[in-house]
C-alpha cells in the first residue's frame, strides 16, 4: 500500500486511527504492530512471511547479544555477526541475485542465469532498521528488548516501512512503551502529512510527468534536454522528501516523533553541505555503523580514510538500487567530497555566496542525472542532448511556451525548497491569534487538491473511438 | 521526549523547539487543532464510508467504460486471491473506481490547473470559444515514416494492376482551429509531421496521389461553417462535406451541392472525447448533424462479424448513449460494406480509414459501392479484397494523429 492513494486516506487510516483511540493503551502497540501487517501483506502476501522470518532471527540475536554482552562477549558477537551476515545475506539474494548474476555472465565460463524475482518492497529499509537494533543492542546505545512484539512493531511500523526515514531503533525505544499523544500533536502531525501529500501529489507527479515528457520527447531542443532534468531534481526531492514528511506526519498521529529526513537539501552551498540535508537518516546509518567503526576520519593514515569514504559511497550508491548507474552516482559524490575535503572547500569559502550555490546545484544536477538513467548509454545520449549534439535544435517556440505556462509551478516548486515558508509559518503560528485556523483551513484545502489529483489520476477514459 | 538524539544535528533540534512550541501552544489553539483534526478525520471516515455504501456504478458515461465493482474474496481457480495478492490490486481499482463523487473531483482538478494559467490539463488545450484541443506531444515522425512507407510500396504494387490510389489526410484540430488556440500557444507545434510528409513526398516520385485536407477545411472556418467539433477530436459533417468537396475535385469529380442534402440534428448533447479527457466539465456540447439525401434509405450497410444488414449508414442506438459519433456506421469494424439495395453498376471504391472517414463515407456513397476497411481489426489482405471486389479505386483516409501515433499501416502490404 502507498500513502498517496484512496485506499489508504479513506479505508485503511480511518480505521486504524479508530482503532487506536478506541482501544486502551495496552493494545494500541498490537493495533500499530496489526495494522502495520495488513499494510504491508496486501501488497506482498509472500515476502511478509520474509519481513516476519528477518524480524524473529534480529530478535533472538538481539536477544543473545543483551544477555551475554557483559558475561560472554564472545557470544554476544557471535550472535551479533549472524544477524549481520543474515540481514545483508537476505538483501543481498532478493534484490541483487539479477545484478550479480548478470555480471558474472559477462565473464568466460560463468553464466548464471537470472531469477527475476521481484524486489520485496521496503526490504532495504526495514533490513537496515532491523540491523541497527540489534548493532545498537551491542554497542551498548539501546537495551535490549523483550518483547519481541515491541521488536516487531518498531520494524513494522506502516509509517516509515516502506520508504523510510530509517529509524534507529535508539531513537524510538522509549517511545514504543512510553509515548503521549495528544490533540496538538495529532493536529501537528495532520499537518506535515497533508504538506508531504502536497509535494508529493501536486509537485513531484506534475514534475514527473513533465520530466518524463523530456525523456522520452523524440525532437529534444537543448534547453527542453536542461530544463528536463531541471524537472527530475525537483520530482524526486518533492517525492522523497513528500514521503519522509507522510511519515513524520503519520508517526505524530499516533504519539511518535521522529527524526527529520531533509532539511532542504537544494539550498546547500557544497557537496558536503548537501549529504548532511539529504535523506539524513541514510547517511546518518552508514555514519553510525560502517564510517565510524572503519575508524570514521580518525585514522592514521590518509589512504585509510578514502579508502572508508569510498567504501561507504560505494555502498551508498549499491543502496539505491542494483543497477551500475547507482554505482556510478555513488562514486561520482565520492569522488567530489574527496575533492572538496581535500582543498575545494577551502576555496569556496573565499568565493561569495552565490558562486558556492550555483557550483552545488550544478554537480547535484548532473548527480541526478546520472541517478535517472538506469540505462547508462540512454543517459549519455541524453547529457550530449544537452550540450547540442543530437539535439533538435536550441529553444523551439514550444519550448518557450512550455516553460511559461509551467512559470507558477516553478515558482512554487523552488519556494517549496526554501526554508523560508516554514519558519515564517512557525511565526505566524507562534505570534498570531488568527494563523491557527487559517493554517487548519489551509490544510483541508491542500488535502481536498491532493484527493481531486489522486482521483484524477485514476481517471481513465477509454479512447476506444480515438481513431 | 526524554531522549533526543545524540549528535543531534541543529535542523533536529530546531525542528524539536518548533514542535514543543506547538504544543505548549496547545491551550490557545486548541479549538483550531479540534476544527482540523474534526473535518480531515471525519472527511477520511465519511468517504470511507460513502465509497463501502453507496450503491456500486457499473458504468461511466464520462469515461465510456466498464467500472470495477467490489472485488470477490476467493475464486475457484488456482491461487487464492488473497494470497496473491489480486484482490488488493482489485481493490485498490474498486476505490479508484468507486470514489465518491469522482467527476466532481476531476472536475476540481481541471479547474485548479487551469487556474496556474496552464490553459490546458491532461493534454487538451483549453482553447477560446469552448474549443477542447488534443495537443501532440511528440512529432511522431518515426511511425509517419513507417505509414508513409507503407503507403507506397502498397500503392506500387496495386497501381501495376491498374488501382489509382490516394491516400488523403485530414487535419487535427490542433491544424485546423489555429485561431482557438490558447494564448501564446504555439501553433507551429501542429506543423512539424506535415512538414515531415511534404519532405517525404518530395523526395522520390510517389505512387500515389496525395490530397491535404487542411485548406479546404480552413477556407470554410473562414467563412464561419463550423468544421471541427468543440469537445470531440473528429471533423464535424460540415467539415467531412468539405474534406468530401476536395476529393472529388482531386480526382476530376463534380462534388454534389450543399442543397442536394438536408440537415438533420440528431443530437445537441454530443460530450466528446476531448472533452472525456480533459476534465473540463463545464463546457458547452456539440450538436451532430446527419446530412441526409434522397435515396439514403434504399443503401444498405453490411458490417462484417454482423448478422442482417443496416438501411443507411446510421446506428442511432449510439445516439443514446455517450460515444454519440459512433452512430455513423455503428463504430469501428474491421470490414464493412455500402452498396445499393438494388443492384446497380456503380463504381467500387476501397476505403482504408480511421474513424474520420465515418462521416464522410454518405458522401462517397452517392457516388461509388464502398469496400471499407479498418486496418486496426482486419487482417487480411487488401490487396486481395481490393482486386477479388472489382474495387476501381483506392482511397486511404487519416487524420494525422492515427499516422503519427502508431504504425497503424503497417500490415498495408499484407499479401
Amino acid at each position: 500500500m502507498i500513502f498517496s492513494s484512496l485506499e489508504f486516506l479513506f479505508v485503511f487510516l480511518p480505521v486504524t486511527i479508530l482503532l487506536y483511540y478506541l482501544l486502551p493503551r495496552p493494545l494500541k502497540n498490537t493495533v500499530l504492530l496489526v495494522m502495520s501487517l495488513i499494510f504491508y501483506g496486501v501488497g506482498e502476501p509472500i515476502y511478509i512471511l520474509l519481513m516476519i522470518f528477518t524480524i524473529f532471527v534480529d530478535y533472538i540475536c538481539g536477544y543473545q547479544v543483551g544477555i551475554w554482552k557483559e558475561s560472554r562477549p564472545g557470544r554476544a558477537k557471535a550472535a551479533l555477526i549472524a544477524a549481520i551476515v543474515l540481514n545483508l545475506l537476505l538483501l543481498g539474494f532478493f534484490k541483487y541475485y539479477d545484478f550479480i548474476a548478470v555480471n558474472l555472465s559477462a565473464l568466460p565460463f560463468i553464466s548464471i542465469k537470472p531469477l527475476s524475482l521481484t524486489l520485496p518492497i521496503g526490504i532495504s529499509f526495514y533490513t537496515f532498521q532491523i540491523m541497527s537494533y540489534v548493532i545498537d543492542v551491542y554497542r551498548g546505545a539501546a537495551r535490549m528488548q523483550k518483547n519481541p512484539f515491541l521488536v516487531a512493531t518498531y520494524v513494522t511500523l506502516f509509517p516509515q516501512l516502506i520508504a523510510g526515514p530509517i529509524v534507529r531503533y535508539q531513537d524510538v525505544d522509549d517511545q514504543l512503551s512510553d509515548r503521549k499523544e495528544s490533540v496538538a500533536l495529532f493536529a501537528s502531525g495532520l499537518r506535515t502529512f497533508t504538506s508531504g501529500l502536497a509535494k508529493k501529489v501536486l509537485l513531484a507527479n506534475t514534475a514527473a510527468s513533465l520530466c518524463e515528457a523530456a525523456a522520452t520527447s523524440d525532437s529534444l531542443s537543448v534547453f527542453g534536454a536542461w530544463v528536463g532534468i531541471v524537472y527530475y531534481c525537483f520530482q524526486i526531492y518533492f517525492d522523497f522528501s513528500g514521503y519522509s514528511d507522510m511519515a513524520i506526519g503519520l508517526g505524530k498521529m499516533f504519539g511518535f516523533r521522529f527524526l527529520e529526513n531533509f532539511n532542504y537539501p537544494y539550498i546547500s552551498q557544497s557537496v558536503t553541505e548537501f549529504w548532511r540535508r539529504w535523506h539524513i537518516s541514510l547517511s546518518t546509518w552508514f555514519r553510525e555503523y560502517v564510517y565510524i567503526p572503519l575508524g570514521g576520519n580518525r585514522v592514521d593514515k590518509k589512504w585509510k580514510l578514502y579508502r572508508n569514504l569510498f567504501i561507504v559511497w560505494f555502498l551508498t550508491g549499491m543502496w539505491h538500487g542494483a543497477n551500475w548507474n547507482f554505482i556510478l552516482w555513488g562514486l561520482y559524490y565520492f569522488l567530489l567530497l574527496v575533492v572538496e575535503k581535500a582543498f575545494l572547500l577551502r576555496f569556496l569559502e573565499k568565493v561569495p555566496s552565490f558562486f558556492r550555490h550555483v557550483y552545488a546545484l550544478v554537480f547535484i544536477l548532473f548527480g541526478w542525472l546520472i541517478f535517472y538513467f538506469t540505462d547508462s548509454s540512454q543517459g549519455f545520449t541524453y547529457l550530449q542532448t544537452m550540450f547540442g549534439i543530437g539535439s533538435s535544435g536550441i529553444c523551439s517556440a514550444t519550448d518557450l511556451y512550455d516553460l511559461l505556462r509551467n512559470v507558477p509551478f516553478l515558482v512554487v516548486s523552488v519556494v517549496a525548497c526554501l526554508p523560508a515558508p516554514k519558519a515564517l509559518f512557525y511565526r505566524l503560528y507562534e505570534k498570531k491569534r488568527y494563523f491557527p485556523y487559517l493554517a487548519a483551513a489551509g490544510t483541508a484545502v491542500l488535502f481536498l487538491l491532493s484527493v481531486s489529483y489522486l482521483v484524477d489520476g485514476a481517471y481513465n477514459p477509454f479512447l476506444y473511438t480515438r481513431f | 521526549m526524554k531522549k533526543q538524539l545524540q549528535n543531534a544535528i541543529p535542523y533536529q533540534e530546531e525542528t524539536n523547539q518548533r514542535l514543543d512550541m506547538q504544543i505548549q501552544k496547545a491551550g490557545t489553539c486548541r479549538v483550531s487543532n479540534l476544527l482540523l483534526i474534526i473535518v480531515m478525520v471525519s472527511a477520511m471516515f465519511l468517504f470511507g464510508v460513502l465509497l463501502m455504501a453507496l450503491p456500486q456504478q457499473t458504468f461511466s458515461e464520462q469515461e465510456n467504460r466498464t467500472l470495477k465493482t467490489f472485488p470477490e474474496i476467493t475464486r475457484k481457480t488456482p491461487g487464492d486471491k488473497l494470497i496473491d495478492g489480486s484482490f488488493f490490486s482489485e481493490f485498490t481499482l474498486f476505490c479508484e473506481d468507486q470514489f465518491p463523487f469522482r467527476n466532481a473531483f476531476v472536475a476540481v482538478k481541471s479547474v485548479f490547473e487551469l487556474s496556474q494559467g496552464k490553459a490546458e490539463n491532461n493534454g487538451i488545450l483549453y482553447g477560446k470559444d469552448g474549443y477542447l484541443i488534443a495537443r501532440m506531444q511528440n512529432t511522431g515522425k518515426e511511425y509517419l515514416h513507417v505509414n508513409l512507407e507503407s503507403v507506397s510500396s502498397f500503392a506500387s504494387r496495386i497501381t501495376t494492376d491498374g488501382i489509382p490510389v490516394t491516400l488523403a489526410v485530414a487535419g487535427r484540430t490542433a491544424d485546423i482551429m489555429k485561431e482557438k488556440t490558447p494564448l501564446f500557444y504555439p501553433t507551429e507545434e501542429a506543423d512539424a509531421p506535415w512538414e515531415l510528409l511534404e519532405d517525404e513526398l518530395s523526395q522520390a516520385e510517389p505512387s500515389f496521389g496525395f490530397v491535404d485536407l487542411r485548406p479546404a477545411l480552413v477556407e470554410a472556418v473562414g467563412q464561419g461553417v463550423q468544421v471541427m467539433y468543440r469537445t470531440d477530436h473528429h471533423w464535424t459533417t460540415e467539415g467531412a462535406y468539405e474534406a468530401y468537396c476536395a476529393l472529388l475535385r482531386s480526382w476530376n469529380m463534380d462534388p454534389l451541392p450543399k442543397e442536394y442534402f438536408t440537415q438533420e440534428i440528431v443530437s445537441d448533447s454530443f460530450y466528446g472525447t476531448s472533452y472525456r479527457s480533459s476534465g473540463f466539465r463545464w463546457v458547452a456540447p456539440d450538436t451532430i448533424t446527419f446530412w441526409r439525401f434522397p435515396g439514403d434509405e434504399d443503401i444498405q450497410m453490411f458490417i462484417g462479424g454482423v448478422d442482417g444488414a443496416f438501411s443507411g449508414f446510421y446506428d442511432r442506438s449510439y445516439l443514446e448513449k455517450t460515444d454519440k459519433y459512433s452512430a455513423f456506421l455503428s463504430g469501428n469494424n474491421g470490414y464493412t460494406q455500402i452498396s445499393l439495395k438494388e443492384e446497380s453498376p456503380r463504381e467500387k471504391l476501397l476505403l482504408i480509414k480511421d474513424s474520420f472517414a465515418h462521416c464522410l463515407v454518405p458522401f462517397l456513397a452517392c457516388h461509388f459501392d464502398l469496400e471499407i476497411v479498418d486496418l486496426r481489426y482486419y487482417k487480411q489482405s487488401v490487396a486481395a479484397l481490393a482486386r477479388d471486389a472489382g474495387c476501381s479505386r483506392i482511397l486511404i483516409l487519416y487524420n494525422m494523429a492515427s499516422l503519427t501515433d502508431s504504425p497503424v499501416l503497417g500490415l498495408l502490404g499484407m499479401e
